[in-house]
């Protein structure tokens, strides 16, 4: 009994103190901008998502290490949303409260959803980076989304275009068939209308396979991709999709090499698992990838050698 | 010494049924919802009102509906998420395809859809019990899911498959603010909640009741099973299909079927049971508890002052979140309502001991 | 047609995978009345342990060859899974002794939550590779009678073998031994066994380590399959239309309703799919196994539910 009322005494004290030192804390931090990070670390679109956070915290350190931006650090904070909606919603609510909140990147094309009707309001940013809302490219209409690098539609006609190029002109592409292996979810169905309208143009013929969310079981996907036997295959996933899909791909006897992913499915930790098996496959890519551009180089240097890197190198 | 009933005489039968016959609970909820009504919006922040204290409101209206089929009927049903999909959808086709349809009504049409729906999948529960009825109520669940995503009618024909509304008014009064959506759940929340009393305390309540207990055996003294069953699933639809208005009107503003997915009928499962089967104050216990606890856990390590990663923070939520549920179950199965009723039944003692 | 049989052999072999699970469930429910829902986070657990060991096991004891660490790590594994059904026995379930089936229920609803968690503290939250060399490439059959030939997955094969094997020492084990007679005799009456002095607790401690034995062979053979990660407990909400299938108190129950969940699935994403747009197979089972439900409410082979007022 004792022993219960001084631990309570204590926890009490504890959240006391915490709440009389987290203001003061507060006014410490005027010349910063503070960047909330919603990221998934857990859940099935971890694989994905653990090392793009860990990335995106390690350019914000480096960033810092450079001197910051015009001489302002950069804090960061992470909540984790699981690529919930409801998560995202709430973490939002609690970060942004906070002083010197310059954007918010929720790293979800679903919890950008909702957060774009919450923006406008709160006269935050929402920043996307080769995800989200295709239609916000529009500013006019959403002047608080800046998605930037490209939209999923601008994916998907990048491919296409690709496609074309290969065959050796737009126009080869008539008759052929291409197959768009797709999450189930907005963030799948997003390039949908560009492909039927790019088939349309160029007479290609779509076939739309969905695969059910999250994508761990896609047997009877692929084997429709076997009754089909399209030319290309676009692979549309995220998280543990891709690399099952690469699996039932090898078991059903796809070839890679005619398989191309949208930026989001052509991660490391997506072939990583299926090993030589991947070999040919092919996924646009937003950034330079490799250990030998200037960005990697400089982050390896200035925050993992430091001892500050985040996550594995 | 303070919670008795001495002095306390009724002269009518109006008086003697009444939900609180104690004068000390009649003061004790008055001043509950002075505080929730008054106190509450003045008073508090608005990242509580919107974050913690709207979908606390919104998913203890859920979880009553639940109630109402797990804990009156007996009814154990996995498919809560769907019916509220259902409802939520519903209520954005009224609102968007009908001009100047008033807030309200799209959404008391939302729960009358979900009526529709639940007393659908409700047919097997005539004959199949139990463990396998659990299971069958989830072909509700992911019908929907797929629904939702595949016809393109119900989300209005949108590319992605998301939906959004915003501008929702009622009366002319904008429900925007903080304030106004917090105030206009509560407003429905206490509505339904008392409705729902007084049902379960009529003649279609005891059905019900004896429907869980033995269903044989009300069947042989003129039950009918039907009847009870089914009306048992469409209350508990229209309640939980107007719960999911709710959620993705005010408190998403923009949503994707995920929203409702099987997590969330998880989640809702868990709160009857943890706040206590068959008592209407138990949904609210355990709302109150499923939406309070994640976050408190959340912000644990940062008020005890250690600073640990966002994975491991969220993956202990989870292992403490699911040792607590096995914790409760073993120290009251009956739920948190049951540790209530105890702690009143030793509060008209206090201060003696017997 | 060729198209047509290689849909139904792709089915039912998934089908048995899935009844690989399927057997967890039913052997818990057999012996013991719990619906342990914590069967999919018990799968995950288990491959987790499996697929982390077979990478340590090298590192830490400085050996090569993956044979060995597979071996070793299956034992490690198999002695984790025999912990934690102890501590599920000791810590949750003698304590909820006589409650409610759907208190049960919702306490390994719990201990799932709880497995998640730590499985995922433990051994992390990446995906990982379990390598028991199993074959990737596809099988074509019968190139004779059918243009290309019937594709056939060879690790589906393997799998759907396994699990037939499983079912066969299952089997053996609740007919022939004196446990599996006493495992009988607990899932027909508590107090009965206990009374003719067959000890509640050990028995229980057994089933569920048969239990977590099963679910370990359903993780390697879904992770080799699938790689390790989180999603794979959402496998077992595939699995759950053949428990309720078959019948929760049957282990042949468990197959059949494995091949038919299976088949049905494949056949009717294949066929009936594109006409619906896609993506229907999991509702599809459900409402199938809800179907046949209808007509026999225990399941095709569970025991008849008897009423007593």
């Amino acid at each position: 009994m004792k022993l219960k009322s001084i631990a309570l005494t204590a926890a009490l004290v504890a959240s006391t103190l915490g709440a009389v030192f987290a203001p003061s804390l507060a006014q410490a931090q005027a010349k910063e901008q503070f960047f909330p990070l919603l990221v998934y670390r857990t859940g099935p679109y971890a694989p994905n998502g653990t090392p793009w956070a860990n990335g995106k915290q390690d350019y914000l350190k480096l960033i810092n290490a450079q001197g910051g931006i015009n001489g302002v650090k950069i804090t960061f904070e992470e909540c984790e949303t699981g690529y919930a909606t409801d998560k995202g919603v709430e973490c939002y609510e609690r970060l942004k409260g906070r002083p010197g909140v310059a954007l918010f990147d929720p790293q979800a094309t679903g919890i950008t959803f909702a957060l774009t009707d919450k923006v406008p309001s709160d006269k935050i940013p929402l920043i996307t980076l080769g995800y989200g809302l295709a239609a916000s490219q529009d500013g006019g209409v959403f002047k608080w989304n800046f998605p930037l690098m490209g939209s999923y539609w601008t994916a998907a006609d990048i491919l296409i275009q690709h496609l074309g190029k290969k065959e050796g002109g737009l126009d080869k592409l008539k008759g052929k068939k291409i197959a768009l292996v797709y999450h189930d979810s907005p963030f799948g169905k997003e390039p949908i209308p560009l492909l039927q309208e790019r088939a349309r143009m160029h007479g290609f013929e779509l076939s739309l396979i969905p695969v059910t969310a999250p994508g761990v079981e896609q047997k009877s996907a692929w084997l429709q991709v076997r009754q089909q036997r399209p030319d290309f295959v676009l692979l549309w996933g995220w998280g543990v999709m891709n690399s099952t899909a690469l699996k039932e791909a090898v078991a059903t006897g796809y070839p890679r090499e005619k398989m191309y992913g949208v930026w989001w499915a052509g991660a490391e930790p997506d072939v990583k698992d299926v090993g030589a098996n991947a070999k040919g496959y092919n996924a646009l890519a937003l950034n330079g990838s490799g250990p030998d551009t200037k960005v990697i180089q400089d982050i390896l240097k200035q925050v993992h050698d430091k001892g500050q890197g985040t996550g594995p190198k | 010494m303070f919670y008795r009933e001495n002095g306390q005489f009724k002269s009518s039968y109006r008086a003697d049924q009444q939900i609180f016959p104690i004068a000390q609970d009649r003061i004790a909820i008055a001043l509950l919802l002075l505080v929730a009504f008054v106190v509450v919006p003045l008073g508090v922040s608005d990242y509580w009102m919107r974050a913690i204290l709207t979908p606390f409101l919104i998913l203890s209206l859920a979880a009553l509906g639940l109630n109402i089929l797990v804990g009156y009927c007996g009814q154990i049903s996995l498919g809560t998420g769907a019916f509220m999909a259902v409802g939520a959808y519903a209520a954005y086709n009224f609102h968007v395809r009908i001009d100047g349809m008033p807030l309200i009504a799209s959404m008391l049409l939302g729960g009358l859809c979900a009526t529709l729906i639940g007393v659908l999948f409700g047919i097997p529960s005539l004959r199949i019990k139990g463990l396998y009825l659990a299971v069958a109520t989830l072909a509700a669940q992911f019908f929907t899911d797929w629904a939702f995503l595949r016809i393109q009618w119900f989300t209005n024909n949108s590319s992605s498959g998301s939906v959004s509304v915003a501008g929702l008014n009622v009366l002319g009064m904008p429900i925007e603010s903080a304030v106004q959506k917090y105030i206009f759940c509560l407003v429905v929340v206490v509505v339904f909640a008392l409705l729902a009393k007084n049902l379960v305390r009529s003649a279609i309540g005891r059905e019900w009741m004896a429907m869980r207990d033995m269903d044989v055996a009300a069947a042989v003294i003129g039950i009918r099973p039907v009847y009870a069953k089914l009306t048992a699933f469409a209350v508990s639809s229209f309640i939980v299909g107007v719960a999911g208005a709710l959620w993705g009107f005010i408190h998403l503003g923009a949503w994707e079927p995920a929203a409702f997915s099987i997590d969330r009928s998880f989640q809702l499962l868990f709160m009857v049971i943890i706040g206590g089967l068959g008592s209407i104050m138990g949904s609210f216990f355990g709302a109150a508890f499923i939406v309070l606890l994640p976050l408190f856990l959340n912000q644990l390590p940062a008020w005890l002052g250690f600073s640990i990663s966002t994975a491991l923070a969220s993956h202990l939520e989870t292992m403490i979140f699911g040792a607590l549920i096995v914790f409760f179950l073993i120290v009251e199965p009956h739920g948190l309502a049951r540790l209530w009723s105890t702690a009143k039944e030793k509060l008209r003692l206090w201060p003696f001991p017997h | 047609m060729g198209f047509f049989l290689e849909t139904l052999f792709g089915g039912l072999m998934v089908g048995m995978l899935y009844s690989l699970i399927a057997i967890g469930f039913v052997l818990i429910y057999k012996a013991s009345g719990v619906f342990n829902f914590a069967q999919g986070a018990m799968v995950l657990f288990a491959a987790l342990a499996m697929a982390r060991f077979a990478e340590w096991f090298p590192l830490w004891f400085g050996f090569q060859s993956q044979v060995l660490a597979n071996i070793l790590a299956f034992i490690a594994a198999m002695a984790v899974m025999v912990l934690v059904a102890w501590l599920i026995e000791r810590l949750a379930l003698s304590r909820l002794v006589n409650q409610e089936g759907i208190t049960l229920l919702m306490a390994t609803l719990g201990i799932a939550y709880f497995l998640d968690g730590v499985g995922q503290t433990l051994f992390g939250n990446d995906i990982y590779k379990i390598d028991v060399g199993m074959p990737k490439e596809p099988l074509l059959v019968l190139q004779g009678s059918f243009e290309g030939g019937l594709l056939l997955s060879q690790e589906d094969l393997i799998a759907a073998l396994v699990a037939a094997g499983l079912v066969v020492v299952l089997a053996i084990f609740f007919q022939k031994t004196a446990t599996g007679r006493a495992l009988r005799a607990v899932a027909d009456d508590h107090q009965a066994a206990q009374s003719i002095g067959i000890p509640l607790k050990r028995i229980w401690v057994i089933v569920w380590s048969v239990a977590g034995f099963s679910a370990l062979v359903a993780g390697i053979i879904w992770g080799s399959k699938l790689g390790v990660q989180f999603s794979l407990s959402l496998v077992a909400l595939k699995a759950l239309p053949v428990v309720i299938l078959g019948g929760l108190t049957s282990i042949p129950g468990a197959i059949i309703g494995g091949l038919l969940i299976g088949a049905g699935e494949k056949l009717s994403e294949i066929y009936l799919g594109p006409l619906l747009g896609g993506g229907i197979e999991i509702w599809f089972a459900y409402v199938l196994a809800l179907v046949f439900l209808l007509v026999r409410p225990q399941g095709l082979f569970g025991e008849k539910i008897i009423d007593r007022v």
